[in-house]
Protein backbone atom coordinates (compact mmCIF):
# COMPACT_ATOMS: atom_id res chain seq x y z
CA UNK A 1 0.00 0.00 0.00
CA UNK A 2 1.08 3.73 -0.86
CA UNK A 3 0.54 5.76 2.23
CA UNK A 4 1.22 9.22 2.13
CA UNK A 5 1.50 11.73 5.33
CA UNK A 6 0.65 15.23 5.65
CA UNK A 7 2.59 16.81 8.23
CA UNK A 8 2.27 20.36 9.93
CA UNK A 9 4.02 21.59 12.85
CA UNK A 10 6.74 24.27 13.29
CA UNK A 11 8.51 23.05 16.19
CA UNK A 12 10.71 19.16 15.35
CA UNK A 13 9.92 18.39 19.07
CA UNK A 14 6.74 18.82 19.15
CA UNK A 15 4.58 16.11 19.99
CA UNK A 16 2.88 16.05 16.74
CA UNK A 17 6.45 15.34 15.50
CA UNK A 18 6.21 12.27 17.39
CA UNK A 19 2.75 11.29 16.15
CA UNK A 20 4.35 11.12 12.86
CA UNK A 21 7.30 9.14 13.32
CA UNK A 22 4.87 6.62 15.12
CA UNK A 23 2.90 6.49 12.33
CA UNK A 24 5.55 6.64 9.80
CA UNK A 25 7.07 3.61 12.12
CA UNK A 26 4.02 1.37 12.19
CA UNK A 27 2.85 1.81 8.04
CA UNK A 28 6.69 1.06 7.33
CA UNK A 29 6.35 -1.93 9.56
CA UNK A 30 3.46 -2.99 7.80
CA UNK A 31 5.74 -3.14 4.32
CA UNK A 32 3.77 0.21 3.60
CA UNK A 33 5.51 2.47 1.09
CA UNK A 34 5.50 5.93 3.13
CA UNK A 35 5.94 9.31 1.29
CA UNK A 36 6.13 12.65 4.34
CA UNK A 37 5.14 15.91 2.81
CA UNK A 38 6.74 18.23 6.03
CA UNK A 39 4.66 21.47 5.17
CA UNK A 40 6.79 23.38 7.54
CA UNK A 41 10.09 21.48 6.66
CA UNK A 42 9.35 22.59 2.36
CA UNK A 43 8.53 25.90 3.25
CA UNK A 44 5.13 25.51 1.59
CA UNK A 45 3.31 28.66 0.94
CA UNK A 46 -0.43 28.25 1.68
CA UNK A 47 -1.62 31.16 -0.02
CA UNK A 48 -3.77 30.94 -3.48
CA UNK A 49 -2.18 33.46 -5.97
CA UNK A 50 -4.49 35.85 -7.85
CA UNK A 51 -2.82 34.04 -10.77
CA UNK A 52 -3.35 30.27 -9.77
CA UNK A 53 -6.94 31.38 -8.88
CA UNK A 54 -7.49 32.63 -12.40
CA UNK A 55 -6.21 28.97 -13.74
CA UNK A 56 -7.79 27.16 -10.86
CA UNK A 57 -10.17 25.33 -12.97
CA UNK A 58 -8.11 24.55 -15.93
CA UNK A 59 -4.66 23.71 -14.30
CA UNK A 60 -5.03 20.62 -12.98
CA UNK A 61 -1.93 18.28 -12.80
CA UNK A 62 -0.27 20.69 -14.98
CA UNK A 63 0.71 22.76 -11.93
CA UNK A 64 4.25 24.00 -12.27
CA UNK A 65 5.30 23.99 -8.88
CA UNK A 66 3.04 21.24 -6.78
CA UNK A 67 3.21 18.63 -9.30
CA UNK A 68 4.83 16.55 -7.24
CA UNK A 69 2.81 16.81 -4.89
CA UNK A 70 -0.40 16.15 -6.82
CA UNK A 71 1.36 13.03 -8.01
CA UNK A 72 1.70 11.78 -4.25
CA UNK A 73 -1.85 12.68 -3.84
CA UNK A 74 -3.28 10.94 -6.88
CA UNK A 75 -1.50 7.68 -6.56
CA UNK A 76 -1.59 7.14 -2.95
CA UNK A 77 -4.08 4.59 -0.61
CA UNK A 78 -3.90 5.77 2.63
CA UNK A 79 -3.77 9.61 3.14
CA UNK A 80 -2.78 10.59 6.79
CA UNK A 81 -2.88 14.06 8.11
CA UNK A 82 -0.70 14.62 11.74
CA UNK A 83 -1.05 18.28 13.20
CA UNK A 84 -2.20 20.29 16.21
CA UNK A 85 -5.48 21.50 16.74
CA UNK A 86 -5.40 25.03 16.44
CA UNK A 87 -8.85 27.06 16.64
CA UNK A 88 -10.61 23.99 16.18
CA UNK A 89 -9.13 23.39 12.78
CA UNK A 90 -5.84 22.34 10.83
CA UNK A 91 -2.94 24.83 10.73
CA UNK A 92 -2.94 27.46 8.38
CA UNK A 93 -0.43 25.87 6.30
CA UNK A 94 -2.32 22.76 5.80
CA UNK A 95 -5.44 24.45 4.98
CA UNK A 96 -3.28 25.98 2.36
CA UNK A 97 -1.93 22.44 1.18
CA UNK A 98 -5.64 21.68 1.24
CA UNK A 99 -6.83 25.13 -1.02
CA UNK A 100 -4.12 24.65 -3.42
CA UNK A 101 -3.50 21.02 -4.11
CA UNK A 102 -7.28 19.88 -4.05
CA UNK A 103 -7.74 20.96 -7.72
CA UNK A 104 -10.56 20.45 -10.04
CA UNK A 105 -9.54 17.28 -12.14
CA UNK A 106 -7.28 16.57 -9.52
CA UNK A 107 -9.06 15.97 -6.21
CA UNK A 108 -12.53 16.18 -7.62
CA UNK A 109 -14.60 16.84 -10.84
CA UNK A 110 -17.59 19.07 -11.06
CA UNK A 111 -20.45 17.51 -12.51
CA UNK A 112 -21.12 18.48 -16.52
CA UNK A 113 -24.56 17.58 -15.84
CA UNK A 114 -25.59 19.06 -12.04
CA UNK A 115 -22.27 21.10 -11.99
CA UNK A 116 -21.99 19.19 -8.61
CA UNK A 117 -18.73 18.31 -6.81
CA UNK A 118 -17.85 14.50 -7.36
CA UNK A 119 -15.08 12.59 -6.02
CA UNK A 120 -11.65 12.08 -7.98
CA UNK A 121 -9.84 11.04 -5.47
CA UNK A 122 -10.84 6.90 -5.76
CA UNK A 123 -7.55 5.92 -5.04
CA UNK A 124 -7.54 7.01 -1.38
CA UNK A 125 -9.21 4.21 0.82
CA UNK A 126 -7.78 5.42 4.01
CA UNK A 127 -8.19 8.48 5.70
CA UNK A 128 -6.32 8.93 9.17
CA UNK A 129 -6.35 11.81 11.25
CA UNK A 130 -3.82 12.04 13.88
CA UNK A 131 -3.89 15.39 15.90
CA UNK A 132 -3.74 16.71 19.31
CA UNK A 133 -6.02 18.78 21.27
CA UNK A 134 -5.15 21.72 24.31
CA UNK A 135 -9.19 20.72 25.31
CA UNK A 136 -10.73 17.86 26.87
CA UNK A 137 -12.48 15.05 24.71
CA UNK A 138 -16.09 16.82 25.60
CA UNK A 139 -14.71 20.02 25.00
CA UNK A 140 -13.81 19.87 21.77
CA UNK A 141 -16.65 17.92 20.99
CA UNK A 142 -18.76 20.64 21.94
CA UNK A 143 -17.50 22.92 20.04
CA UNK A 144 -17.54 20.57 16.88
CA UNK A 145 -13.85 19.69 15.62
CA UNK A 146 -14.21 21.83 12.49
CA UNK A 147 -10.44 20.07 11.78
CA UNK A 148 -11.84 16.82 12.08
CA UNK A 149 -14.88 17.49 10.15
CA UNK A 150 -12.29 18.69 6.85
CA UNK A 151 -10.31 15.65 6.95
CA UNK A 152 -13.60 13.06 7.98
CA UNK A 153 -16.26 14.97 5.93
CA UNK A 154 -15.19 17.25 3.82
CA UNK A 155 -11.85 15.39 2.46
CA UNK A 156 -13.82 12.03 2.97
CA UNK A 157 -16.47 12.93 0.52
CA UNK A 158 -14.01 13.30 -2.59
CA UNK A 159 -11.97 9.61 -1.63
CA UNK A 160 -13.13 6.09 -2.80
CA UNK A 161 -16.65 5.14 -1.87
CA UNK A 162 -15.60 2.90 0.94
CA UNK A 163 -12.93 4.97 2.18
CA UNK A 164 -12.46 3.82 5.55
CA UNK A 165 -11.71 6.56 8.01
CA UNK A 166 -9.70 6.22 11.05
CA UNK A 167 -9.26 8.89 14.34
CA UNK A 168 -6.80 9.03 16.92
CA UNK A 169 -7.08 12.93 18.98
CA UNK A 170 -4.66 13.03 21.72
CA UNK A 171 -6.51 15.78 24.40
CA UNK A 172 -5.65 18.05 26.91
CA UNK A 173 -1.58 17.92 25.59
CA UNK A 174 -0.78 20.49 28.16
CA UNK A 175 -1.88 18.78 30.91
CA UNK A 176 -1.12 15.28 29.84
CA UNK A 177 1.33 12.76 31.78
CA UNK A 178 4.38 11.49 30.09
CA UNK A 179 2.76 7.91 30.58
CA UNK A 180 0.04 9.24 28.32
CA UNK A 181 2.09 9.97 26.01
CA UNK A 182 3.55 7.10 25.44
CA UNK A 183 1.40 5.17 25.14
CA UNK A 184 -0.63 6.80 22.53
CA UNK A 185 2.27 7.23 20.50
CA UNK A 186 2.32 3.31 20.82
CA UNK A 187 -1.53 2.97 19.83
CA UNK A 188 -0.67 5.19 16.88
CA UNK A 189 2.03 2.81 15.40
CA UNK A 190 -0.51 0.01 16.27
CA UNK A 191 -3.11 0.92 14.70
CA UNK A 192 -1.41 1.88 11.73
CA UNK A 193 0.17 -1.08 11.36
CA UNK A 194 -3.15 -2.84 11.00
CA UNK A 195 -4.44 -0.89 7.92
CA UNK A 196 -4.69 -3.11 4.91
CA UNK B 1 -9.43 44.28 27.19
CA UNK B 2 -12.54 45.99 28.34
CA UNK B 3 -15.79 44.90 28.91
CA UNK B 4 -16.89 48.64 28.53
CA UNK B 5 -16.84 49.02 24.73
CA UNK B 6 -18.18 52.04 23.51
CA UNK B 7 -21.47 51.42 21.81
CA UNK B 8 -19.89 53.62 18.85
CA UNK B 9 -16.60 51.15 19.09
CA UNK B 10 -15.58 50.23 15.33
CA UNK B 11 -16.93 47.42 13.26
CA UNK B 12 -14.35 45.76 12.19
CA UNK B 13 -14.15 44.61 8.51
CA UNK B 14 -11.67 41.80 7.67
CA UNK B 15 -11.42 40.68 4.03
CA UNK B 16 -9.03 37.60 2.36
CA UNK B 17 -9.44 37.08 -1.25
CA UNK B 18 -6.24 37.47 -3.98
CA UNK B 19 -8.02 38.91 -6.45
CA UNK B 20 -9.84 42.61 -6.44
CA UNK B 21 -12.32 41.35 -9.50
CA UNK B 22 -13.80 38.67 -6.80
CA UNK B 23 -17.27 38.32 -5.93
CA UNK B 24 -15.80 38.62 -2.79
CA UNK B 25 -14.60 42.01 -3.44
CA UNK B 26 -17.60 43.01 -4.56
CA UNK B 27 -19.19 42.00 -1.30
CA UNK B 28 -16.57 44.03 0.78
CA UNK B 29 -17.74 46.88 -1.03
CA UNK B 30 -21.36 46.68 -0.68
CA UNK B 31 -20.89 46.03 3.40
CA UNK B 32 -18.97 48.78 3.35
CA UNK B 33 -21.16 50.97 1.72
CA UNK B 34 -24.02 49.54 3.59
CA UNK B 35 -21.51 50.47 7.27
CA UNK B 36 -21.18 54.47 5.36
CA UNK B 37 -25.11 54.44 4.72
CA UNK B 38 -25.85 53.68 8.60
CA UNK B 39 -22.99 55.86 9.63
CA UNK B 40 -20.43 53.03 11.64
CA UNK B 41 -17.18 53.88 11.98
CA UNK B 42 -15.27 51.02 10.05
CA UNK B 43 -11.68 49.28 10.62
CA UNK B 44 -10.71 47.31 7.30
CA UNK B 45 -8.41 45.05 7.06
CA UNK B 46 -7.29 43.82 3.87
CA UNK B 47 -5.01 40.23 4.37
CA UNK B 48 -4.10 39.51 0.82
CA UNK B 49 -3.28 43.36 -0.32
CA UNK B 50 -0.94 43.61 3.18
CA UNK B 51 0.62 40.41 2.28
CA UNK B 52 -0.27 39.28 5.80
CA UNK B 53 1.95 35.81 6.51
CA UNK B 54 -0.27 32.92 8.05
CA UNK B 55 1.87 30.66 9.29
CA UNK B 56 2.83 30.42 12.20
CA UNK B 57 6.48 30.24 13.01
CA UNK B 58 8.61 27.73 15.67
CA UNK B 59 8.93 31.14 17.86
CA UNK B 60 5.47 32.16 18.26
CA UNK B 61 4.60 28.25 18.53
CA UNK B 62 7.51 27.93 21.31
CA UNK B 63 5.89 30.96 22.81
CA UNK B 64 2.33 30.43 22.46
CA UNK B 65 1.26 30.45 26.24
CA UNK B 66 4.06 32.59 27.24
CA UNK B 67 4.16 35.50 24.69
CA UNK B 68 2.42 38.47 25.01
CA UNK B 69 1.50 41.23 22.11
CA UNK B 70 5.12 42.85 23.36
CA UNK B 71 6.65 40.05 21.52
CA UNK B 72 4.47 40.57 18.09
CA UNK B 73 5.20 44.62 17.22
CA UNK B 74 4.09 43.35 13.33
CA UNK B 75 1.00 41.72 14.78
CA UNK B 76 0.00 44.65 17.31
CA UNK B 77 -2.02 47.09 14.29
CA UNK B 78 -4.13 43.88 14.03
CA UNK B 79 -4.03 43.08 17.64
CA UNK B 80 -5.51 46.82 18.34
CA UNK B 81 -7.94 46.58 15.75
CA UNK B 82 -9.23 43.29 17.30
CA UNK B 83 -9.43 44.40 20.88
CA UNK B 84 -11.00 47.86 20.15
CA UNK B 85 -13.88 46.23 17.81
CA UNK B 86 -16.98 46.05 18.88
CA UNK B 87 -18.65 43.82 15.91
CA UNK B 88 -15.89 41.88 13.70
CA UNK B 89 -17.06 41.40 10.10
CA UNK B 90 -15.46 38.83 7.88
CA UNK B 91 -15.69 38.53 4.59
CA UNK B 92 -14.08 35.44 2.79
CA UNK B 93 -14.65 32.79 -0.05
CA UNK B 94 -15.22 28.89 1.88
CA UNK B 95 -12.79 26.94 0.46
CA UNK B 96 -12.75 23.54 1.36
CA UNK B 97 -15.36 23.96 3.75
CA UNK B 98 -14.17 26.87 5.35
CA UNK B 99 -11.65 29.70 5.83
CA UNK B 100 -8.94 30.20 3.20
CA UNK B 101 -5.25 29.59 4.59
CA UNK B 102 -4.43 33.07 4.95
CA UNK B 103 -7.50 33.81 7.08
CA UNK B 104 -7.09 30.77 9.38
CA UNK B 105 -3.68 31.79 9.65
CA UNK B 106 -4.97 35.21 11.22
CA UNK B 107 -6.47 33.49 13.54
CA UNK B 108 -3.58 30.99 14.37
CA UNK B 109 -1.63 34.13 15.04
CA UNK B 110 -3.40 37.09 15.95
CA UNK B 111 -6.15 35.23 18.36
CA UNK B 112 -2.97 34.89 19.87
CA UNK B 113 -2.30 34.73 24.64
CA UNK B 114 -3.37 37.40 26.15
CA UNK B 115 -5.29 38.73 23.14
CA UNK B 116 -7.97 35.89 23.07
CA UNK B 117 -7.66 33.97 26.04
CA UNK B 118 -5.31 33.06 28.91
CA UNK B 119 -4.51 29.41 29.81
CA UNK B 120 -3.19 29.56 32.76
CA UNK B 121 -0.49 26.65 34.23
CA UNK B 122 -2.54 23.79 34.83
CA UNK B 123 -5.77 25.10 32.60
CA UNK B 124 -6.99 22.77 29.95
CA UNK B 125 -9.84 25.10 28.52
CA UNK B 126 -8.91 28.86 27.02
CA UNK B 127 -10.11 31.68 29.00
CA UNK B 128 -11.84 34.17 27.11
CA UNK B 129 -10.61 37.91 27.07
CA UNK B 130 -12.27 39.40 23.45
CA UNK B 131 -15.35 40.65 25.57
CA UNK B 132 -15.63 43.40 23.71
CA UNK B 133 -16.96 41.53 20.29
CA UNK B 134 -20.79 41.22 20.67
CA UNK B 135 -21.23 40.10 17.19
CA UNK B 136 -19.63 38.29 14.55
CA UNK B 137 -20.83 39.14 10.86
CA UNK B 138 -19.52 36.01 8.09
CA UNK B 139 -20.17 37.10 4.77
CA UNK B 140 -19.09 34.08 2.64
CA UNK B 141 -19.65 32.67 -1.03
CA UNK B 142 -19.97 28.56 -1.41
CA UNK B 143 -19.27 27.06 -4.99
CA UNK B 144 -21.91 24.11 -3.66
CA UNK B 145 -25.15 24.31 -2.93
CA UNK B 146 -26.23 24.37 0.55
CA UNK B 147 -27.00 20.76 1.49
CA UNK B 148 -23.39 19.54 0.29
CA UNK B 149 -22.11 22.43 2.98
CA UNK B 150 -24.34 20.53 5.10
CA UNK B 151 -22.90 16.91 4.31
CA UNK B 152 -19.17 18.26 4.59
CA UNK B 153 -19.67 19.77 8.15
CA UNK B 154 -19.38 22.94 7.92
CA UNK B 155 -16.24 23.34 9.39
CA UNK B 156 -15.42 27.14 8.95
CA UNK B 157 -18.96 27.90 10.55
CA UNK B 158 -18.33 25.70 13.31
CA UNK B 159 -14.86 27.10 14.36
CA UNK B 160 -16.46 30.97 14.20
CA UNK B 161 -19.82 29.84 15.54
CA UNK B 162 -18.35 27.66 18.49
CA UNK B 163 -14.87 27.52 19.19
CA UNK B 164 -13.92 31.27 18.26
CA UNK B 165 -17.32 32.81 19.75
CA UNK B 166 -16.20 31.30 23.01
CA UNK B 167 -13.93 33.93 23.33
CA UNK B 168 -15.66 36.89 22.94
CA UNK B 169 -19.18 37.99 24.93
CA UNK B 170 -21.08 35.95 26.15
CA UNK B 171 -24.08 37.06 24.09
CA UNK B 172 -21.90 37.72 20.96
CA UNK B 173 -24.40 37.20 18.27
CA UNK B 174 -23.41 35.14 15.04
CA UNK B 175 -24.88 36.51 11.77
CA UNK B 176 -24.01 34.59 8.49
CA UNK B 177 -24.75 36.24 5.05
CA UNK B 178 -23.99 33.11 2.46
CA UNK B 179 -24.22 32.48 -1.14
CA UNK B 180 -24.82 29.15 -1.93
CA UNK B 181 -24.40 27.08 -5.47
CA UNK B 182 -22.02 30.25 -6.48
CA UNK B 183 -21.24 27.58 -9.73
CA UNK B 184 -24.31 27.49 -10.72
CA UNK B 185 -26.32 31.24 -10.01
CA UNK B 186 -26.61 33.54 -12.92
CA UNK B 187 -25.83 36.79 -12.78
CA UNK B 188 -29.18 38.66 -11.80
CA UNK B 189 -29.20 35.60 -8.58
CA UNK B 190 -25.50 37.07 -7.61
CA UNK B 191 -26.98 40.59 -7.76
CA UNK B 192 -29.87 40.12 -5.91
CA UNK B 193 -27.42 38.67 -3.62
CA UNK B 194 -25.33 41.68 -3.55
CA UNK B 195 -27.95 43.99 -2.65
CA UNK B 196 -29.34 41.73 0.26
CA UNK B 197 -25.33 41.80 1.44
CA UNK B 198 -25.87 45.85 1.67
CA UNK B 199 -29.09 46.06 3.32
CA UNK B 200 -27.61 43.56 5.89
CA UNK B 201 -25.41 46.67 6.86
CA UNK B 202 -27.32 49.44 5.25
Amino acid sequence: MRCLVVYAHPDPESFSAALRDAAVAGLTSAGHHVDVLDLYELGFDPCISAAELEDYFTIGHDHPSLADHLDLLGRTDALVFVYPTWWSGVPAIMKGWLDRTFLPGVAFRLDDRTNRIRPALGNVRHLVGLTTYGAPRWSVAAVGDAGRRTIGRTVRIICAKRCKRTWLGFYQLDTARESDRAEFLARVARELAALR
Amino acid sequence: MSLLVAADAPTLVVVSHPRADSLTRAALDRVLAGLEHAGAPVELLDLDAEGFDPVLTLEERRGHLTHTPADRPELVPHIEALQGARRLVLVYPTWFGGQPARLKGWFDRVWMNEVAFDLPPGADRLRPRLRNLREIHVVTTHGSPRWINAVQGNPGKMRLFRAMRNTCHPLCRPRWTALYDLDSLDRSEIEAWLDRVERRFG
